[in-house]
């Protein structure tokens, strides 16, 4: 009997010290961060007065992409910067990469790909000298490409950690969903894509950006994702044009502002236009009969996204990163709002 | 029977039982598939033009062809310059495979009579006719036009940084301007300024750009050269920076019109914003040439109404040479929508995969006939003769083929060209096949006739593909279903299904004593053999899958006693354990399909007549029924394909799959089999042969189990694990356990099966 409360006491002590050693802090209040998409680095001062105002230290940049051309894996759209941002900046670089680049190379030549991919980004980091601490990698990785992507995340996963940065990939919805047969990228972190959720090129589809009924379809296994996830939302709008029921193409940034001459186009619902006439529109040649389907998202759609999803996480992020910045998107918004959403993960 | 089993199943069956692919690769072929019959020389499409026909799809190659294209101009230019007494090769060396030491020692041969020239050079005609002639200033400007390289042609790795240091480059302007100065030569001064101010727009001063353009330039006088559009083109990039977009586009629009090695990165510069923007730009434009040049530029990209453009071009411009390549362009977007499109086979395939074809095009094929017929009737355009084919030709895509003949017999007399004659005769042949239908022997007759002797039926790679597929259309209509199969398909497309329809109507046609040529094609393979064995073995074959045993042994008698032995089987070898792969005993004993069929019906003989040994011949029977079908080692016996995915509900038992027009039919009724397995069971307990009764019991179980995996009522249990049997499927399990649990039989099946261990404990 002494034996046995011998045996309790040991157990009471263990559990009360792995206890009290835990790490009882709150979780780190969600900083707000931006996606910069653009080629060239221009200042202009909405941008900045949301940058200051809501006390962004990091931004994700777009330093190159990778696409196949001429045979070869090469850089291309190359970060120009003609006015610097300031040098507190946490610049984390983003490195787009294109599916059929993965479906050319081999697996043997994606380490000298994620080689390329290192230098190019230290000789742009040491270049405009900026504080990076982070990369990140994005995909929209297939069952045919994940291999080969994974293989290049490996390569570049070691090569971060010789240098102390976090390595992190962006990661869209349905890869949780269905992450056993998409894989997890080996990475540090993951950045939830949070948007163009919807069927774009789908004539009768109202917002292919942000759909809570579709994101709602895919809120399941968050709780069993293994990686810390970052979350990027939607602060972009675009008009998609339509011909004969098919996908013609992207309008970036357009509102119904650039759609008010009713000579030129008709308003026929909610958001939606055809063409009076041929015209130009933002230096696309649209022609009589095409229609236009604007799509934004309104800050309480994106409130209540995060609403829904905040509960999905299984901890609050570390970033929310708004889809990007560029002072004709932030036109619609007010950083206040901005604010109140990276306060609802919190 | 464990699941994973199952899997092995599944992927060696993969790897083993699928035979040669109708598709080279190893899955479906997901491209479009159509026809085309228009000539690509028909509008100098093999021109500096083609580019822009094909829309810059194929921009990678264009990136190259373009390059070697502004090299060939460049060398010729300079041949030209020389009068033509160097060579291309030599012109080539010199310029675009020397470096800044090799011309430095050039310049010394040609300032020093004594100094050789470079041994590499001394055949070098350019080299030889540099020093002869003393032409300092041309071997300066090739020293200083290499010393700027590095500043403005791309490394040739794309991962390294261009070096473009913008003080050297700065620094090289100032003394190439002086060289400039310096310069007699009006053609060396113009091919310096083109030096400067490709350096100063790489150098991204954009005003620099445009001031050394607004100096230099008008000191050198007026002189025809490549390198005037190519100035031209800096300039235009350099006012696009600078936001003066309209008169940069004006100024691209004029360099796409002119400068074949530019076109592309013109047409990608050209940019308009607005209809004011647009409105200005034509307001620059000199003439309607140059007008219609920008609604040539418009046509160009792929969002375009080309038609509307090409009205714009033709009433600015009737005799533009691009209203032929648009033409053209248009032509063959609309073969892809419409040609064929009542039986091309892959049309379900096109719809699903490429949208095709498009909703708008017949409103597109309206457009551009109307716009074609107005053409032909006003006579202003560059080659009439051309456009009216090009009518009968879209009459013929409309489904207007008594119009389309029409407008062929019309021009048909008048027609010279020898391209537009071909041309022609290619339309005409493409609606003669279009209109085959009700084909009795006579037209079979013109068919071999085409295909053998007709020049237009192998000059065009698209005519077997529309022959046999429009043939196929027309047997299918009239009834001739074996006909309709074998234009598309071989015999091995059949197997998989095999129907008995098609075989008997290819089979009437073997037997037929006055076969035309094509049928004669039809029935027989690649290598010259009669194709009527495979059809006995199949139909045999069919009704053997359906028990039909009688019936399969009459069709199988018709075959030569030497066919009998195509296949070496023996379905009586007993195995728990379904596995295709694993090796089984042997036995002495082989037979083929018909010695099989007739140990069938001697076991059924003996199982009624031998009541001692009923239960085993019983059992045998059960063995034999039960390995030819889907989950026996002998499945090859009644089937011809099998694909181990297929084991799951489906209605009729037949699977779609892209090697398999009409399905793959899978053997999977075990019901015979069980039925000879529940009765071997019976004869034996009446016997007390309770070794064999528990036996033929456990069999008698698997089939039932393989009933519950092809039924609607089936869960996947996850890996690894067992399945849950409702009731309905464990009658078996249950009697075995309840009833034969003191067997020695018993204890090996427990062994053997984990379904039935478990099954056992729970």
């Amino acid at each position: 009997m002494s034996r046995l409360i011998g045996y309790v006491g040991i157990i009471a002590i263990y559990l009360v010290a792995t206890i009290a050693c835990q790490d009882v802090s709150p979780p780190k209040p969600t900083k707000i961060a931006f996606y910069h998409w653009k080629t060239i680095v221009t200042q202009d001062s909405l941008s900045q007065i949301f940058l200051d105002r809501l006390d962004v230290q990091d931004l994700y940049v777009r330093f190159f992409d990778v696409d196949w051309d001429g045979g070869v894996a090469v850089p291309i759209s190359e970060l120009e910067v003609k006015q610097p941002w300031h040098q507190s900046l946490n610049i984390i670089p983003t490195i787009f990469i294109t599916n059929r680049t993965l479906e050319q190379l081999s697996r043997t030549e994606m380490s000298t790909l994620g080689e390329r991919i290192f230098k190019k980004i230290k000789t742009i980091q040491s270049k405009f000298q900026f504080n990076i601490s982070e990369i990140q990698m994005d995909c929209d990785w297939t069952a045919s490409t994940g291999m080969a992507y994974f293989e290049l995340l490996r390569g570049l996963h070691r090569r971060c950690r010789n240098e102390n940065l976090t390595l992190s990939a962006t990661i869209r919805l349905h890869q949780i969903k269905y992450f056993k047969s998409t894989g997890v990228p080996p990475v540090d972190r993951g950045m939830l894509m949070y948007y163009n959720m919807g069927r774009l090129a789908d004539s009768t589809e109202v917002n292919s950006i942000l759909q809570l009924e579709t994101a709602r379809a895919y809120h399941q296994n968050f709780d069993r994702y293994p990686l810390p996830l970052d979350v990027a939302l939607p602060l972009f709008r675009w008009g998609v044009v339509l011909r004969d029921g098919k996908l013609l193409k992207l309008i970036n940034g357009l509102s119904e502002a650039d759609l008010e001459d009713h000579t030129r186009f008709h308003k026929v619902g909610e958001k939606q236009y055809t063409l009076r006439k041929s015209t130009y529109l933002q230096g696309h040649y649209l022609y009589a009969g095409d229609r236009i389907r604007l799509e934004n998202v309104e800050i309480e759609l994106l409130q209540q996204a995060v609403l829904e999803l905040a509960p999905q996480l299984q901890q609050p992020p570390e970033r929310i990163v708004f889809y990007h910045l560029d002072s004709t998107m932030l036109k619609p918004y007010r950083y206040e709002d901005l604010f109140t959403v990276g306060h609802l993960f919190r | 029977m464990k699941i994973y089993s199952l899997l092995v199943i599944f992927f060696v069956s993969l790897l083993i039982c699928i035979p040669a692919q109708p598709t080279k690769s190893c899955g479906p072929d997901l491209s479009f598939s159509g026809y085309s019959f228009l000539m690509p020389n028909i509008v100098d499409l093999d021109s500096e033009w083609a580019p822009y026909y094909f829309q810059f799809q194929n921009v990678y190659n264009y990136y190259d062809s373009a390059q070697l294209l502004q090299t060939k101009s460049n060398l010729e230019e300079w041949q030209e310059i020389f009068c033509q007494q160097v060579e291309i090769k030599d012109l080539e060396q010199i310029i675009y495979r020397s470096e800044v030491p090799a011309l430095k020692r050039l310049r010394t041969a040609v300032q020093n009579e004594k100094y050789p020239l470079d041994p590499r050079w001394r055949r070098n005609s350019f080299a030889l006719h540099l020093k002869a002639n003393r032409c300092l200033e041309t071997v300066n400007y090739l020293i200083f036009a290499k010393e700027c390289e590095p500043y403005v042609v791309s490394p040739d790795d794309r991962w390294a940084a261009p070096g473009r240091d913008a003080n050297k480059m700065q620094t090289l302007i100032e003394k190439g301007e002086k060289a400039f100065r310096k310069t007699r030569s009006n053609y060396i001064r113009l091919r310096y300024a083109y030096q400067l101010i490709r350096l100063a727009h790489y150098r991204k001063d954009y005003e620099q750009t445009l001031a050394l353009h607004d100096r230099l330039l008008p000191r050198t006088d007026s002189i025809e050269s490549i390198i005037n559009d190519w100035i031209l083109g800096h300039k235009a990039g350099a006012m696009m920076r600078l936001g003066q977009n309209v008169e940069a586009s004006y100024l691209f629009s004029l360099i796409f019109a002119r400068r074949p090695e530019k076109r592309h990165s013109a047409f990608k510069s050209f940019y308009v914003k607005t209809d004011e923007e647009w409105t200005a730009c034509l307001l620059m434009c000199q003439d309607d040439h140059e007008r219609a040049n920008l609604y040539a530029l418009r046509a160009g990209t792929s969002t375009a109404k080309v038609v509307e453009e090409m009205i714009k071009i033709y009433e600015l411009d009737s005799q533009n040479a691009i209203l032929e390549l648009l033409l053209a362009r248009e032509i063959k977007k609309l073969e892809r929508d419409l040609l064929g499109l009542e039986f091309n086979d892959r049309k379900r395939e096109n719809k699903m995969f490429h949208n095709l074809p498009r909703k708008g095009a017949p409103r597109e094929l309206i457009a551009l006939q109307e716009f074609v017929i107005r053409l032909v009737e006003e006579g202003r355009v560059r080659q009439p003769q051309l456009w009216q084919i090009a009518r009968g030709y879209l009459e013929f895509l409309a489904g207007d083929d008594y119009a389309a003949r029409q407008t062929f017999a019309l021009i048909k007399p008048q027609i010279i060209n020898e391209t537009l004659k071909t041309q022609l005769a290619t339309f005409e042949l493409a609606l003669w096949i279009d209109n085959l239908e009700d084909i009795d022997n006579e037209t079979e007759e013109e068919i071999s006739d085409i295909i053998t002797d007709h020049p237009m039926y192998a000059r065009f790679k698209d005519f077997p593909d529309f022959l046999n597929d429009r043939l196929a259309h027309a047997y299918r209509e009239q009834g001739d279903v074996g006909k309709a199969f074998r234009c598309q398909y071989n015999l091995k497309h059949l197997l998989p299904n095999p129907d008995l329809a098609i075989i008997n109507n290819l089979l009437e046609i073997c037997r037929k004593e006055d076969k035309t040529r094509f049928e004669e094609a039809l029935v027989t393979d690649r290598d010259g053999n009669s194709l009527e064995n495979d059809l006995l073995d199949a139909k045999g074959t069919y009704y053997l899958a359906r028990g039909q045993m009688e019936t399969a042994l009459e069709v199988f008698r018709l075959l030569p006693r030497e066919a009998w032995d195509k296949y070496k089987l023996n379905p009586f070898i007993e195995q728990l354990n379904d596995c295709l792969d694993c090796p089984l005993l042997r036995d002495t004993i082989e037979y083929n399909k018909v010695t099989m069929i007739q140990r069938i019906f001697e076991l059924e003989y003996r199982a009624k007549a031998d009541f001692q040994h009923g239960a085993e011949y019983y059992y045998e029977l059960g063995k034999a029924y039960y390995n030819i079908t889907y989950f026996g080692h002998s499945w090859y016996v009644a089937d011809f394909f099998r694909s181990g995915a297929n084991w799951y509900y489906d209605k009729d038992n037949v699977y779609s799959d892209y090697y398999a027009p009409l399905g793959n039919l899978e053997n999977h009724d075990c019901s015979r089999a069980r039925a000879y397995f529940e009765r071997a069971a019976a004869v034996a307990e009446t016997a007390k042969n309770y070794e064999l009764a528990a036996r033929a019991t456990f069999m008698a179980a698997k089939c039932e189990h393989n009933d519950y995996y092809l039924s609607k009522e089936y869960k996947w249990a996850g890996p690894n694990q067992i399945p849950k049997f409702p009731a309905a499927y464990q009658r078996n399990f249950q009697l075995l356990r309840d009833r034969y649990a003191p067997t020695a039989f018993y204890q090996e099946a427990i062994a053997e099966c984990k379904y039935f261990e478990a099954f056992t404990r729970y």
